[in-house]
């Protein structure tokens, strides 16, 4: 009796109908969802089936990926002064299931003076370190912070930046992050020089390169030339996760020409880089990028004038095809541009009157975060506080 | 016939028959937690044996130890790891597909989570049978699309 029971739920059970094979698909990693496409064709098709996409989407919002874990979330917000009025970078600690707690966090004493522009490099903290940044015309301020136990450590002038007295660089922060292997903290920046002076250069005075590279290393404390030829940053949004520094350029990799938008990103640990570029359709003439970190995701949020946001989310780093729609907001009305993503899925913009707020994915809604912030100054960090001393050794 | 529960009042026990015809014993809290148990015995009454045709005396008792574990709030990501631990894939499908049959939802996505995560880096040719579908590609709409998503092959031992 059993024998028959059983040849019986073998053939019953070996087919699984298509909306329970859903709830297993929507948990897998893109890479293999792709290669499943192969298996018949309404699975090729996954993205375009509205029940799947819903379930895809919501397993997404609520799986809290562990890079969020025990973090907070940081508004480094820039105001948009009236004339006369000074700018002031303020940071902000945003905490309560609605961010109704915004508790301002005063910027160390290198920063008292003067607090307009501060950047946080790559939008991240390691061991509950930040590295800010502030371009000030030839004055150039870069030290690590800890918030927590408000200790800084300035990062020591970079001798490549003055080596010649013709030329002057404008200088790009790149990337802050960590190196595993060494258990070093570094700082990635990129150097480009112009000429200052009306008269020609000398001959002998002239730099080898007008651009280059340089890398700084908190445990050798000291900056280094990089041998190395990578596309600069076309904007602000520069991200670090697992000592990878990511960011998206035009240029290519000699900074020479212009190039179609292309995601890099550099290991910190073995100091090489890896370009992934966008798939066609996320190239438009008309198309604003902002790159982001989207739960634990690589995301371009790509948005024109008509305030609809597509999110597409990087399947695997250096494969273009790996680009998934997986989102869609529309329309936000007078919702101007991202600032940046928070950890459970909400996702932070600027409106156009200045007011910063916060769009939920799993409910759809919009709230005020009650701060007006600068177009294209203000921007969410992911920050995770220690009590660690500053590199921890 | 149901034992009438001993000294507390929430300790009431359901009894379950599987399609095989065994019957196994369960807390009435530990029921709420299967939608169709429940259902069946807001239609039947607690006191009867409620028959669960589609589950079967090699999954009910599986199923009814992590209930058992859930009511106590006693379910830990060891608990669940030690839980599926020494289940091939065909028998995590298995309690799969009757955790759906039973409407018991907590099971259900910790299930599809774990199928998930052993399917992960199988072939095509195994996910078709494991799924038990038929390739509807032709030929060459297939090896098309293998091209176009090579990618997603890297790494991958294909089944011949």
């Amino acid at each position: 009796m059993e024998k028959s029971m059983g040849a019986t739920n073998a053939k019953v059970i070996n087919h699984i109908p298509e909306d329970l094979a859903f709830s297993i698909l929507s948990k897998l990693p893109l890479k293999s969802l792709k290669r499943f496409g192969c298996v018949r064709r309404s699975w090729a098709l996954l993205f375009e089936n509205l029940h799947f996409l819903n379930m895809y989407r919501n397993y997404f919002i609520s799986n809290n990926h562990s890079y969020y874990d025990g973090t907070s979330i940081l508004l480094n917000q820039t105001n948009n002064p009236l004339s006369g009025e000074a700018f002031h970078s303020t940071l902000y600690l945003l905490s309560g299931e609605r961010f109704e707690n915004m508790v301002k966090l005063d910027w160390p004493p290198p920063f008292h003076e003067d607090d307009s522009f501060i950047e946080i490099l790559s939008k991240t903290s390691v061991n509950g370190t930040l590295c800010l940044a502030q371009k000030n015309g030839m004055d150039l301020k870069c030290l690590f912070w800890n918030p927590t136990t408000d200790e800084f450590k300035i990062i020591p002038s970079s001798p490549f930046l003055y080596q010649s007295p013709y030329m002057e660089p404008t200088v790009d922060f790149n990337g802050f992050g960590y190196d595993h292997v060494r258990d070093d903290y570094k700082v990635l920046r990129w150097l480009c020089f112009f000429n200052i002076t009306d008269v020609e250069v000398p001959f002998e005075d002239y730099l080898d390169v007008d651009s280059m590279w340089e890398i700084y290393s908190l445990r050798s404390n000291s900056w280094t030339k990089l041998d190395i030829e990578m596309p600069a940053s076309a904007s602000n949004e520069k991200l670090h996760v697992d000592g990878v520094c990511h960011w998206w350029s035009i240029h290519d990799d000699i900074n020479c020409y212009d190039s179609p938008p292309r995601l890099v990103s550099f290991d910190l640990c073995n100091e090489v880089f890896l370009t992934t570029h966008l798939s066609s359709d996320m190239i438009d003439p008309l198309n604003i990028l902002h790159l982001t970190l989207l739960n634990g995701f690589i995301a371009f949020i790509i948005y024109d004038q008509t305030t609809t946001f597509h999110i597409r989310i990087l399947g695997e780093l250096g494969v273009k095809e790996s680009w998934t729609k997986v989102f869609i907001l529309e329309p936000l009305p007078s919702i101007e541009h991202p600032i940046g993503a928070g950890r459970k899925g909400e996702i932070f913009f600027r409106k156009d009157d200045d007011e910063l707020v916060w769009f939920d994915l799993s409910t759809q809604m919009i709230e005020e975060l009650g701060v007006k912030g600068r177009e294209h100054c203000c921007h969410i960090v992911i920050y995770k506080d220690s009590l660690l001393p500053i590199g921890g050794f | 016939m149901a034992q009438e529960a001993s000294s507390s009042t929430s300790s009431k026990t359901i009894s379950l028959k599987t399609g095989d015809g065994e019957i196994f014993e369960i807390e009435a809290s530990a029921a709420k937690q299967m939608k169709t148990v429940q259902r069946l015995i807001d239609d039947l009454g607690d006191d009867i044996t409620i028959p669960l045709h589609n589950v079967f005396s090699k999954e009910l008792p599986k199923i009814i130890e992590y209930y058992k574990k859930d009511i106590t709030g006693e379910i830990t990501k060891d608990f669940e790891a030690e839980f599926v631990k020494d289940l091939n894939d065909d028998e995590v499908k298995v309690l799969f597909l009757a955790a759906n049959y039973l409407d018991a939802n907590k099971l259900f996505e910790f299930l599809s989570q774990n199928i998930a995560d052993r399917l992960e880096s199988k072939s095509v040719e195994y996910v078709r049978k494991y799924f038990g579908v038929e390739n509807d590609f032709t030929p060459e709409e297939e090896s098309k699309l293998r091209e176009e998503r090579a990618w997603s092959f890297r790494g991958i031992k294909e089944d011949e």
